[in-house]
């Protein structure tokens, strides 16, 4: 199992802190630093420049959105922007996308709540279509590429039956194909880890041999159930867990006595709890992972708090009964000091991370 | 006057091949030496779906610039709104700023290119209706708590960012190169303008800004102006005339036939790839770029200092230049002409 952290930087968290944590994790040998986008109160509204940043404050460590929302704007924007990070960090990019959870943050962006997956469904399939191929047109149900591309739906490449004039003498053009340049360094495109929403979603990653990403508002058991399905769609399309990484993300908090690591996890937790139920829009059953599961259900089943060997525990179930294969730890909440994350992750390195890998 | 360097454009034209990695990496080299040598700003340029790579995301490409940097502004010359999310736009803003710690400087443009357009699902349609609603939306979303917008191309219901920008009010200009339109939108809002200048890069924008901003009841002193000017600038007059020929009109050449400057078409319907006679010649002569030696090239800034402007974005570098005589340009600049700018806009 390899170890990440995941940020949600809100407006009180200090990028500055959570770039030196990210720069001392990757001289221990973490895997991954990735970014909530989160467009309230919760995380920061956009992580491309957070990413971009934390690639150019390590040497080694993988960076990237655990959630970009491909639906909220037009998805080739996303993948520009993503390009870039993957270039400044020379091929360390994760890029997590999601669906969506949040009725809200669609109303805001004036995407259509309804059609949320089907759009991120097409957007996903378009930013590694641009990603990996130039030249290229995409014709969707939600999203044409370029804009007056005329065909069947789909992806296809410019036809080689044409005269060759090179871009700079073409003057401009009522382009049918066009090329996303600079295109990212990792081939043929960078890992894309879908957020495991809903079973549809899932099953339809599996089938693309997208990795998944499990949230940490999941229990154990959920976890469980939702990498069954996405594992019974890999077999189906003939794939296999060799191609891919099954990362989920957990809080976490150690401690050598597990009475001290429950103490100090708490509070902060709780209001973590608090601020994503005032948030969930009821009429729109969004995020719904945690209606009706009271607050000590979800401390128990999703949080990993206590001692090394507790959480070690857990953590082997995990790894050896579900498969997970990514743990990526959030740690950083807002009213936690700087230097005590720190110490935690130097923790996790020594205790954890030595005894998950092998 | 913020003298700021730039725009870089991030190209690696067919003239001079390079891998963007190091280039990204030699921009935050670039932007250290800047800040070193005085300047006030540094500034990124995008263009999309371009061969050579022209940067696409460069609220993106400036997060490792503010991560090495403390002082020197963070300049978009420009961003071009329209063919973004403006909302995001906005939320990518006050990320930046934050992590640059107040340092953004947000020039948006408009873009004329069909291609980028399209390529990013927007219609290109009535680009400067389009691009006062999206520099509107940004501007409201950075400076209002709770916001609403209705307008023909983008509409927002109480919408608030809840991650602030450091800066109270992000500077932000408008972009327009010299189109009429934008000249007018500007002076009508109180938006400050930054002008490429007018057909012949002159200052003259800057009166139809003032006339426009007094047709609207709004006194011309109370706006904000930069220019942005093409320098060439070598150690002598010589030596700058073998840099244009050499490497400046090339890639300049190619970037004008391809971005669509000339619409030339031969019998057969295809473009026409060499630019008109006369063109070139009167590119290099013309009295508004200023090129050649130390010289020379503070002489031909003296109608720039004349009128006074609150920014100066000087471009001293091409797409084709090689990061040392980036570099070497660079210190030339800040040694032999920025002294005498300093010296000028005191008065």
């Amino acid at each position: 199992m390899r170890l990440g952290l995941l940020y949600s930087l809100g407006p009180d968290c200090s990028y500055h802190d959570a770039l030196a944590q990210i720069a001392e994790a990757d001289r221990l040998g973490f895997d991954s630093a990735l970014f909530e986008e989160h467009h309230g109160a919760l995380g920061a509204p956009e992580v491309a420049p957070l990413a971009a940043a934390a690639a150019a404050a390590t040497r080694s460590i993988r960076v990237g959105p655990a959630n970009r929302q491909l639906a909220l704007d037009f998805p080739v924007n996303s993948a520009e922007d993503y390009a870039l990070v993957d270039i400044v960090s020379r091929g360390r990019l994760i890029m997590g996308v999601s669906a969506g959870e949040r009725a809200g943050e669609f109303a805001a962006a004036g995407v259509l709540w309804e059609q949320r997956e089907a759009r991120f469904r097409e957007a996903t399939d378009l930013v590694r279509t641009v990603w990996s191929q130039s030249n290229v047109q995409y014709i969707g149900e939600h999203y044409v590429f370029p804009l007056h591309a005329k065909g069947e739906p789909g992806w296809r490449r410019e036809p080689g039956d044409r005269k060759f004039v090179d871009q700079w003498r073409r003057g401009q053009t009522e382009a049918q194909y066009l090329p996303m340049l600079p295109r990212p360094v990792q081939l043929p495109h960078p890992p894309m880890w879908v957020n495991a929403t809903s079973r549809a979603v899932i099953e339809w990653a599996a089938s693309r041999g997208y990795s998944l990403l499990v949230s940490s508002l999941e229990t154990d058991d959920e976890v469980k159930t939702k990498v069954g399905w996405y594992d019974a769609a890999l077999a189906k399309a003939g794939r296999d867990r060799c191609e891919v990484e099954v990362a989920l993300a957990r809080e976490l908090f150690l401690a050598t006595d597990g009475k001290v690591a429950r103490e100090k996890a708490l509070p902060g937790l709780r209001t973590r709890i608090d601020a994503l139920r005032a948030e969930a829009r009821e009429d729109h059953k969004d995020l719904a992972v945690i209606r009706g599961m009271s607050d000590e259900a979800l401390l128990a089943g999703c949080a990993l708090y206590g001692s090394h060997d507790e959480v070690l525990g857990r953590l082997l179930r995990l790894k050896g009964d579900v498969g997970i294969n990514h743990l990526l730890c959030r740690m950083y909440l807002p009213g936690r000091e700087h230097l005590d994350v720190i110490e935690s992750i130097r923790v996790t390195a020594s205790q954890l991370h030595t005894r998950l890998v092998a | 006057m913020d003298i700021v360097i730039g725009p870089y454009g991030m190209q690696s034209p067919h003239s001079y091949r390079r891998s963007h990695a190091d280039m990204y990496d030699d921009l935050v080299v670039h932007a250290q030496h800047a800040e070193e040598l005085g300047f006030d700003g540094f500034a990124l340029t995008e263009h999309s779906f371009w061969y050579d790579g022209y940067c696409p995301s460069l609220l993106t490409a400036f997060a490792p610039v503010a991560l090495a940097t403390s002082r020197i502004k963070l300049v978009t010359g420009a961003l071009l709104v329209p063919q973004h999310d403006p909302l995001k736009v906005a939320e990518q803003a006050a990320v930046l700023d934050r992590l640059s710690n107040g340092r953004l400087v947000l020039g948006l443009g408009a873009g004329y290119r069909p291609e980028e357009f399209h390529g990013h699902g927007v219609e290109i349609g009535r680009i400067g209706a389009r691009f006062i609603e999206a520099f509107e939306v940004v501007r409201r979303a950075l400076t209002e708590e709770t916001f609403s917008f209705s307008g023909e191309y983008y509409n927002y219901k109480d919408v608030s960012l809840k991650t602030r920008p450091v800066q109270r009010e992000v500077p932000m200009w408008v972009c327009g190169g010299f189109a009429d339109w934008s000249v007018k939108a500007a002076a009508k809002r109180g938006w400050p303008y930054c002008t490429t200048g007018d057909a012949e890069c002159g200052m003259t924008v800057f009166d139809r800004y003032a006339d426009f901003a007094r047709e609207f009841g709004r006194d011309p002193a109370s706006l904000k102006r930069a220019k942005f000017v093409d320098v060439y600038l070598a150690a002598s007059d010589e030596e700058a005339a073998v840099t244009i020929e050499q490497d400046y009109w090339p890639a300049m050449r190619d970037q004008f036939i391809g971005f669509g400057f000339f619409r030339m078409f031969n019998e057969d319907g295809s473009q026409v790839t060499e630019p008109p006679p006369g063109m070139k010649e009167q590119f290099i002569t013309n009295p508004n770029r200023p090129r050649g030696g130390p010289a020379r090239v503070r002489e031909m800034f003296r109608p720039v200092i004349d009128y006074g402007v609150d920014m100066l974005l000087a471009r001293l570098s091409w797409a084709n230049f090689r990061s040392d005589r980036m570099l070497e340009s660079m210190e030339l600049f800040a040694k032999e002409v920025m002294p005498m700018l300093r010296e000028g806009s005191r008065k």
